[in-house]
């Protein structure tokens, strides 16, 4: 065992592994070996276990290879593609698996997509044709398990500046992604455990799809919003809905915080609603055991008109 | 097996096995060797690789036998992680088997009719 240790020691400084790496390895090795001393096993049957070393320090330095080149580009994104817009209107389509997404606007008529992170970005679907912008991920054909490169970007969308969006449609598995300042005709999204920020936006219909995925919207203004989700939590902060919010929810919760809106119409299993300086002029609550509170500094006149709880509680003050 | 291939399916399972419950080094080598030929030497840099990647966390723990063991705990990332190469390797083995299922299930039956492909051959 003491040789076993001794040449894994050697064979790691032969692949040029730092001291630290070299102790931690070192220490975990130290651990586990002792463990099967502890129950029984004999030098060989601990030779059998373990492997040969040189194998372990040369798969240990392959891993250690790929990490720098991943510093590095955290520093910065890079540009990736550049479209022209002669239009005043665009769309948006978006397919991603665990990419983080940024859209923004930028300060020319260019629609830029930066990227970082390692691997294949070529390999992603970019195009704008007939003023449709798509950004998808590629297609899994077969099984590669090249788990290295996999969705390891992170992607930076620019949009003209003064441009009108009509559909902005987003698709994604884990991806987090975030809205600022766009102005948007009809906003899509679909996230299986991906969060989204929405900030400074014009949205008129917001559509919002999420299983998981946290979802927080600020100082922004909505014509309909239309939510529906599993145990993601929604929180909207500063906005203002001139429409009807219509929202289903399993577990998540719903905060709503200075927000108004016409019809509030919101159906939740054990998901609560609280609501401070929410004004919405009619409510119509269901739920199994989620409560609906609101509490306001002003009065306002807040129309009931339709509440059906089994266990949860409704409070308006 | 090719080298890279084995490492992916190594991983989707050193992952299966820590979505379970959290466990030290030694006891995920050796639930892992009792089933799939493998040892030490590649389970333990993927195991160290999928915790710098943020899949696992690590924290110590005592145990009967003295030193502290590190014990190996699933994040939230990487139960995403595992949910998206488990639903891979789900597709990928489907498709596998429905190839390799073409000709029926049944070894006697495919080698009876591979028999006579083979004399119909030396025949013409």
């Amino acid at each position: 065992m003491k040789k076993y240790l001794e040449d894994l020691r050697k064979e790691l400084v032969k692949q040029k592994l730092t001291e630290k790496e070299i102790d931690e390895i070192m220490a975990d090795h130290e651990e586990m070996i002792n463990t099967g001393i502890d129950e029984g096993l004999t030098e060989d049957e601990i030779k059998e276990k373990f492997g040969q070393p040189s194998q372990l320090a040369k798969e240990l330095a392959e891993d250690e290879d790929q990490e720098p080149a991943e510093q590095e580009d955290n520093d910065g994104f890079e540009l990736l593609n550049s479209f022209d817009v002669d239009s005043a209107t665009i769309s948006v389509n978006v397919n991603l698996l665990s990419e983080d997404i940024t859209y923004q606007i930028g300060s020319d008529s260019k629609i830029k997509v930066f990227y970082k992170g390692n691997g294949k970005v070529e390999k992603y679907d970019v195009s704008y044709e007939k003023n449709n912008f798509k950004l998808l991920a590629p297609k899994r054909s077969g099984y590669t398990f090249s788990t290295r490169n996999a969705n390891g970007f992170d992607f930076l969308v620019e949009l003209p500046k003064n441009i009108i969006i009509d559909v902005l449609k987003h698709v994604t598995l884990s991806s987090d992604s975030t809205l600022l300042n766009l102005e948007v005709q009809q906003l899509d999204i679909n996230t299986t455990s991906g969060d989204l920020e929405i900030d400074n936006c014009k949205i008129d219909k917001f559509i919002l799809h999420s299983v998981s995925g946290d979802a927080a919207c600020e100082d922004s203004t909505f014509e309909d919003v239309v939510l529906s989700q599993v145990s993601g939590d929604f929180v909207m902060e500063k906005c203002t809905i001139n429409g009807d919010f219509k929202g289903h929810t399993v577990s998540g919760d719903v905060e709503l915080k200075d927000v108004s809106c016409d019809n509030f119409e919101m159906s939740a299993v054990s998901g609560d609603v609280e609501g401070e300086n929410f004004y919405p002029k009619k409510v119509i609550f269901k739920s199994i055991s989620g409560d609906l509170n609101i509490k306001n500094k002003e009065k306002r006149y807040i129309e009931i008109v339709k509440k059906s709880t089994l266990s949860g509680d409704i409070n308006i003050s | 097996m090719n080298a890279q291939f084995k490492r992916g399916i190594i991983e989707l399972c050193v992952l299966s096995v820590l979505v379970e419950k959290d466990m030290y080094g030694y006891l995920i080598i050796n639930q892992l060797s009792g089933f799939v030929d493998v040892n030490e030497n590649t389970i333990y840099p993927i195991l160290r690789r999928l915790t710098k990647e943020d899949y696992f966390e690590t924290y110590l723990e005592e145990s009967n036998e003295g030193a502290p063991r590190k014990y190996y705990k699933m994040t939230e990332k990487g139960f995403t992680y595992y949910l998206q190469l488990r639903e891979e390797w789900d597709v990928f083995i489907g498709g596998v088997y429905q190839v390799i299922n073409q000709g029926g299930k049944k070894n006697e039956e495919i080698f009876r009719r591979f028999k006579k492909r083979i004399s119909q051959t030396e025949t013409d």
